[in-house]
């Protein structure tokens, strides 16, 4: 981690501020994926939701974030991963997709990375677990591959309100 | 004794006497004395001047003249009975004599009363009488009025017996049923006198000879009345001649007696004599006394002497060869007896004579047998006993033969049976010795084997003393290790609650990493929060990006740290773990051997206690071993006794064979005797001396065993080299035979 940061931090500050974009990194599964650290609104552990009926089954239930209902959604579940055993040990990151907050549960945070425009690669076709429509491209390390997620494309937001409409 | 009185015709003389026996008194009918004799004058001492013209009651006692049976008695005398008394009569000088007095009326021509005569009896008199003589009164039926006490010693009497009983209680019962019995009492009863010897019964059938005279009293008219029967006891005078008729007769009928006249004629010969001879009387009677003598003899000056010395009145005795009837020897024991007649001069020889014949045959032949007897006899003494008796003898040699050959004949087979019993006792004895001679082996083994067996209690001994000392030990030990178990298993389970202790302090730590773990992830997210915060504020959160970066970074190690630090908890956890199960696997081995150790130490008091029960066992063994041995000495003493007296009778039996070789039989006997002797001597060379040698070792009992057998070797030796000498000698003896 020490390591990356130091990288980062060898990245011409200039350059950087116009070009580079911070991503926060997390795993599921092993894997590595990573968001825009610009719609993360916030980290924290987990807790126990509140189970809505008729919920997709991705759709862990919802949470009270200071007065705000938060629906938050299993990435392995939507991975296709089966379902996370979760404890306090699992992270919930806040994210703002749209008008809206969700969170999305994962194993862990992994990092923060600063990564200029042209070390984003585009998605493959066929060559993730993930939807080609979920990702907005892959970071290559030097040992290991970050997929980038388009969050707001996946999950069916209207279904997801309708549900939480429902559950009000 | 009165009875005199009434035979008037008794002739003068007897009156005579009857006068100068008994006192005499005559009175008239006023009681005048008239007449009075002189045995009456001098027993009352008068003159006949002093009482003629008297009245008679001088004479009487004047108290009985006074009295009414005196006046009663004159009546009766005035009126003509005959009237008896006993009285006491007053002589001159007031002299008291006894009379018993018959006063007799005297009656003239015309039977008219004249005069009173008295007969007096001097009752001193009958008082003698009755002191010398057997007196008796019966009544005329034969009943027992009085007895004196001569009378009733006689016959064995108490007066009481007899009184009022029959006279023929003293007769012989065959005496008693016959007529002369009757006749007897029947002249008593006409009133006459009787006077004879007479055989009489006494007490308990007694035997007594009497000289005994009956007198019936008579009363006045003539009758009798009683009868008083005067006795002398002649019964040894007549056993006396008795005897002397039953001697001679026994003379005749045990001897020949035959009497001769003087000239030698035969007068009489009794049967004895006749048998003898074999002649009858009417056959010698008459003919002269040398029919019966040698012919050479009755020739010789021998024979004429022989007459002339009887003739002489010589008496002759000596033993006489004589001449029976068809020229018989018969030899006779005799003696001629000259009788002499009262001038002294012999008037007939009597010849007493005994048959010898028998007896000089005899003698002839008991000579002879003598001869032979002492012959036998004297072999006999000197041992010899082939010699018999074999001459042919009649009568009591016969009777000697046959004793002396029995005797021989006896004394053989007797003297052969004690060879052979001394023969036999010889090879027991020799057995007896040879049996001793085993015991006394046996015995010492015996005392060998008590010896070991001391021995090996004494190791026992030792042996089960090391095994109680050993077991309290082995019990003080287990105690011990007991002890230290039990300690172990405390420190046990003091390093079990540690462990303990460990696990829970390891979750402690545990806990307090994971709190820490807890923060280092929260303080992730903070900086991970203020990391994002720091990028939506732009280039003014750089610095505070910086910041969370770090402090990401110090999470980062901080969790890593309480990774490692849990994984080493963890690790240390499990092995306190392990530590825990070992340990409490120690425990349990612990008690598995405190367990064990109370096993061992239980089984060790056992041990303890069964060499205790082991060591008084032993001790009462020991006891009983000490008591064996005492015996077995006891046993070895006797059984040198034993083999002594068997050594003894050896000799002894030997000595007998010795003595019984005095003896001679015949050849035969001999060689089987002589024979049977070598089998009783192979019997008797067995080792005898051996025993004692062999009860010598035995008493050693409680010594080392010492090598005996060399000693019993030797003595054996010795014994055996001794017997086969003595076994020689007897060969040699016995040839002797």
């Amino acid at each position: 981690m020490a390591d990356n940061f130091d990288k980062t931090r060898a990245i011409d500050k200039a350059e950087a501020e116009q070009k580079a974009r911070q991503f926060l990194t997390f795993t599921v599964d092993h894997e590595e994926y990573g968001v825009d650290i610009m719609t993360v609104r916030e980290i924290k552990g987990w807790t126990e939701t509140t189970r809505l009926p008729n919920a997709p089954e991705f759709m862990r239930g919802v949470m009270n974030l200071r007065g705000l209902i938060i629906p938050i959604f299993d990435m392995r579940t939507r991975l296709h991963l089966g379902m996370t055993e979760a404890t306090a040990k699992h992270v919930v990151i806040i994210l703002a997709v749209g008008e809206r907050n969700i969170g999305i549960l994962v194993d862990a945070v992994s990092d923060i990375l600063d990564v200029s425009a042209d070390q984003i690669k585009p998605a493959p076709t066929v060559d993730t677990q993930v939807d080609a429509g979920f990702i907005s491209g892959l970071i290559s390390l030097e040992s290991r591959m970050v997929v980038l997620l388009a969050v707001e494309h996946l999950f069916d937001m209207q279904h997801i309100e309708k549900a939480i409409a429902e559950a009000a | 004794m009165l009875n005199f009185m009434t035979e008037a015709k008794e002739d003068k003389a007897a009156l005579a006497t009857m006068h100068s026996a008994l006192g005499y008194v005559e009175y008239d009918l006023t009681g005048h004395i008239i007449g009075m004799n002189q045995v009456y004058l001098d027993a009352m001492g008068y003159r006949l001047e002093e009482v003629l013209g008297k009245h008679q009651s001088i004479l009487i006692d004047p108290v009985y003249a006074a009295s009414a049976e005196y006046k009663r008695s004159l009546e009766r005398q005035l009126k003509g009975d005959i009237v008896t008394s006993e009285g006491k009569r007053i002589g001159k000088n007031g002299k008291e004599v006894w009379f018993q007095v018959v006063y007799a009326p005297v009656f003239d021509a015309n039977k008219k009363l004249k005069k009173i005569a008295a007969y007096l009896c001097i009752a001193g008199q009958i008082a003698a009488i009755q002191k010398s003589q057997a007196v008796i009164e019966f009544n005329m039926e034969g009943a027992v009025l009085n007895a004196n006490p001569n009378f009733l010693n006689a016959l064995g009497y108490t007066l009481d017996e007899i009184m009022g009983k029959h006279h023929s209680m003293f007769v012989d019962p065959a005496y008693r049923a016959s007529i002369e019995y009757s006749e007897f009492w029947a002249k008593l009863n006409r009133g006459e006198y009787q006077a004879a010897e007479y055989k009489r019964i006494g007490k308990g059938g007694k035997e007594v000879w009497i000289q005994a005279s009956y007198n019936p009293i008579l009363d006045l008219s003539g009758k009798p009345f009683k009868v008083v029967k005067y006795a002398t006891d002649t019964t040894k005078q007549k056993m006396q001649n008795a005897d002397h008729a039953a001697q001679i007769a026994a003379i005749g009928k045990a001897q020949a007696v035959i009497s001769f006249n003087m000239d030698g004629t035969v007068i009489d010969a009794n049967p004895n004599f006749l048998n003898a001879l074999g002649y009858t009387l009417e056959e010698i009677r008459g003919k002269h006394h040398s029919l019966f003598v040698d012919p050479a003899y009755r020739n010789s000056v021998d024979y004429k002497q022989f007459w002339e010395n009887l003739n002489r009145g010589e008496y002759q005795a000596a033993e006489y060869k004589r001449i029976g009837k068809g020229g018989k020897e018969v030899w006779i024991q005799a003696s001629y007896n000259p009788i002499m007649d009262l001038n002294g001069k012999p008037f007939k020889v009597v010849k007493y004579a005994t048959d010898v014949t028998q007896m000089v045959v005899t003698r002839i032949e008991n000579e002879m047998g003598m001869n032979e007897a002492v012959k036998v006899l004297t072999g006999v003494a000197a041992g010899n006993l082939t010699e018999k008796m074999t001459l042919d003898y009649k009568g009591t040699f016969a009777d000697i033969k046959k004793a002396v050959n029995a005797t021989v004949d006896r004394l053989y087979d007797m003297v052969k049976n004690i060879i052979v019993a001394a023969q036999s006792v010889n090879s027991a004895a020799s057995e007896i010795a040879s049996g001793s001679t085993d015991l006394s082996q046996r015995t010492e083994e015996q005392a060998s084997s008590l010896e070991e067996t001391a021995a090996s209690m004494e190791e026992i001994t030792g042996t089960v003393k090391q095994n109680s000392s050993n077991a309290a030990n082995a019990n003080e030990l287990s105690g011990k290790a007991n002890q230290v178990a039990s300690d172990g298993g405390k420190v046990v389970e003091d390093a079990v609650s540690a462990m303990g202790s460990i696990e829970k302090s390891s979750q402690k730590i545990s806990d307090i990493i994971g709190v820490i773990d807890e923060i280092a992830f929260q303080t992730n997210l903070l900086a991970l929060n203020a990391a994002v915060e720091a990028a939506r504020a732009g280039d003014a959160g750089k610095g505070f990006a910086v910041v969370a970066s770090e402090v990401r970074s110090l999470a980062g190690r901080s969790a890593s740290a309480s990774k490692e630090i849990k994984t080493l908890i963890n690790e240390s956890a499990q092995q306190v773990r392990t530590g825990a199960t070992l340990v409490n696997q120690a425990g349990d081995t612990l008690k598995n051997i405190v367990s064990s150790v109370k096993q061992v130490s239980t089984i060790v008091s056992e041990i303890a206690r069964a060499s205790q029960e082991q060591a008084n066992g032993i001790d009462e063994i020991n006891t009983a071993i000490t008591q064996m041995d005492e015996v077995t000495q006891q046993n070895a003493a006797l059984v040198e006794e034993n083999t002594a007296a068997a050594q003894s009778m050896v000799e002894q039996a030997q000595s007998l064979e010795r003595l019984m070789s005095f003896f001679t039989l015949n050849e035969q006997e001999e060689g089987m005797v002589a024979h049977s002797n070598i089998v009783a001597m192979d019997a008797g060379r067995k080792p005898v001396a051996s025993a004692r040698s062999a009860v010598k070792s035995a008493s050693s009992v409680g010594n080392k065993p010492k090598p005996t057998a060399s000693h019993h070797a030797a003595a054996a030796h010795a014994s055996a080299k001794a017997v086969p000498k003595e076994n020689a000698n007897y060969d040699k003896e016995w040839k002797e035979f």
